[in-house]
């Protein structure tokens, strides 16, 4: 299936926090309430657009353990998006957000557009993080803040597709010299041509969607 | 290619036949004492030990076990409902193995490397010899469970903190479409397949992994390989999205066959 453009997200945060289950619901519709701890990482893909223009989005999970990091961090390199979150009633994984900027600053590439996003907000009654705390972080550290539920599936589509619209508004403006793959981002057939020409583009498999 | 590079943990003396017992690490995990639940379980008749809640049989075969019956009410009775004259055999062969005073090690590979017909729920004592987790002399069985119990703990502990290093030299298809061996061979070699498995399968994958004399971190890499070797056809046809998807949802498979394939990809066997 063919794409004007690739970008490669990562999702990071603390373990349990609902990463997996943010990727499951964006990929497949649907909520999965006991799910196996992500080792290593797991993968998932799926098309959106943008502006009249597929985009393939191409979404990297890790784990969350502390025994993992250093796995984790070497997934930072080559990725345009990295959507960072954590749990609204668990305040430490709220607490804990600086540590992961901190990797992500160190290991990804500086323009990459990183998406704060405070998960379970359907338990309001447990609430540990007020929103107000949740943005004030991202403004502080010039991210873009939403609270979403991968269960009810609230704001997760916005999550993803508004962090691929930031991605794609940089493009626009120039920031990327989107024909050096290390950016995370990859021109398509249908896209901009580039030198850089998509290579699984060809696929015979049907579609980008997960099942 | 497979010798270099084996990720450390995975030579941990309880992978290896024969432990070295007297050896520090053993020594350390000693040193804390044994907590009160394992005090009376390992007696080979306990006089007055507490019922035990669960079926599953934590502690060793108290009598030696009878060759004839087999309880049919099995764990994984999904796999095999009812054993084959061959498994039937293997099984008495393998409860004979086991009443000896001195167990026959090599034998007792021999005959598990074949998957254990676990009738005679078997699998947990076997295992147990297999990793060296029990002597063979089985004298010494009491008083050994009651030292490991307590050493559990503390090796889970280390396993836990030590961080993994993925040997990369296994996969010969590490080039496809740059999926690389770390985003699937990952999982794979740290949770020694059972999440790509169902319970059963696993099962029989570990016999075979721990019953396999070249020792489990080889025998562990010639599945992973027979894995690629099985789904070829569908990783060279397709892309990067769908190979990825298709090693990290394994499809399933017949295990037997799988290790026979790994099997053939011994040194030395041709194929």
């Amino acid at each position: 299936m063919s794409y004007a453009y690739l970008f490669k997200y990562i999702i990071i945060g603390d373990t349990g926090v609902g990463k997996s289950c943010l990727l499951l619901q964006f990929t497949d519709k649907r909520f999965q309430p006991v799910h196996d701890l992500t080792i290593g990482v797991e993968f998932g893909a799926r098309m959106i657009t943008i502006d009249n223009k597929s985009i393939k989005l191409q979404i990297w999970d890790t784990a969350g353990q502390e025994s993992f990091r250093s796995i984790t961090r070497s997934y930072y390199r080559g990725a345009a998006g990295a959507l960072l979150v954590y749990d609204i009633t668990r305040r430490e994984t709220f607490n804990h957000l600086a540590s992961w900027l901190e990797d992500a600053r160190q290991h990804a590439n500086a323009n990459m557009t990183i998406m704060l996003i405070g998960n379970k907000c359907d338990l309001a009654h447990r609430r540990a993080v007020s929103t107000e705390e949740g943005e004030q972080f991202a403004k502080e550290n010039g991210l873009i803040f939403m609270e979403a539920s991968a269960k009810t599936a609230q704001n997760v589509e916005e999550a993803f597709i508004s962090t691929a619209a930031t991605i794609y508004k940089k493009i626009q403006e120039g920031v990327f010299d989107v024909s050096n793959e290390s950016y995370g981002i990859k021109v398509g057939y249908g896209g901009i041509p580039g030198p850089s020409g998509g290579r699984d583009g060809s696929a015979s498999q049907a579609g980008g969607c997960c099942s | 290619m497979v010798k270099k590079r084996v990720p450390e943990w995975l030579n941990c003396s309880l992978w290896s036949s024969n432990p070295p017992l007297d050896d520090e690490r053993h020594l350390r995990y000693v040193s804390k004492s044994a907590s009160p639940t394992t005090a009376t379980a390992n007696n080979v008749n306990p006089p007055d030990e507490p019922p035990v809640p669960q079926p599953p049989p934590k502690v060793v075969i108290q009598q030696p076990p009878k060759p004839e019956p087999k309880d049919p009410r099995e764990d994984d009775e999904q796999r095999s409902p009812s054993f084959s004259p061959e498994e039937v055999s293997r099984q008495s062969q393998l409860l004979t193995e086991l009443s000896r005073k001195t167990i026959n090690m090599l034998e007792l590979r021999r005959l598990t490397s074949q998957g254990i017909p676990d009738g005679a729920r078997i699998r947990p004592t076997i295992w147990k010899l297999l990793l060296g987790y029990l002597p063979n002399d089985r004298g010494l069985w009491a008083s050994e469970l009651t030292k490991k119990r307590s050493q559990y703990k503390h090796f889970k502990e280390d396993l836990l903190v030590n961080p993994v290093s993925l040997n990369d030299n296994i996969i010969t298809f590490q080039d496809i479409d740059s999926v690389n061996p770390q985003f699937y061979a990952f999982r794979w070699i740290t949770l020694l397949l059972t999440q790509e498995f169902n319970f059963a399968d696993s099962l029989h994958i570990w016999d075979t992994l721990l019953s396999d004399l070249e020792g489990p971190q080889e025998t562990l890499l010639r599945i992973c390989c027979a894995m690629l070797i099985l789904i070829r056809r569908r990783l060279l046809a397709g892309d990067f999205t769908s190979n990825l998807k298709l090693l990290q949802n394994y499809p399933s498979t017949n295990i037997s066959h799988l290790l026979y394939v790994a099997d053939k990809l011994r040194a030395g066997s041709a194929g």
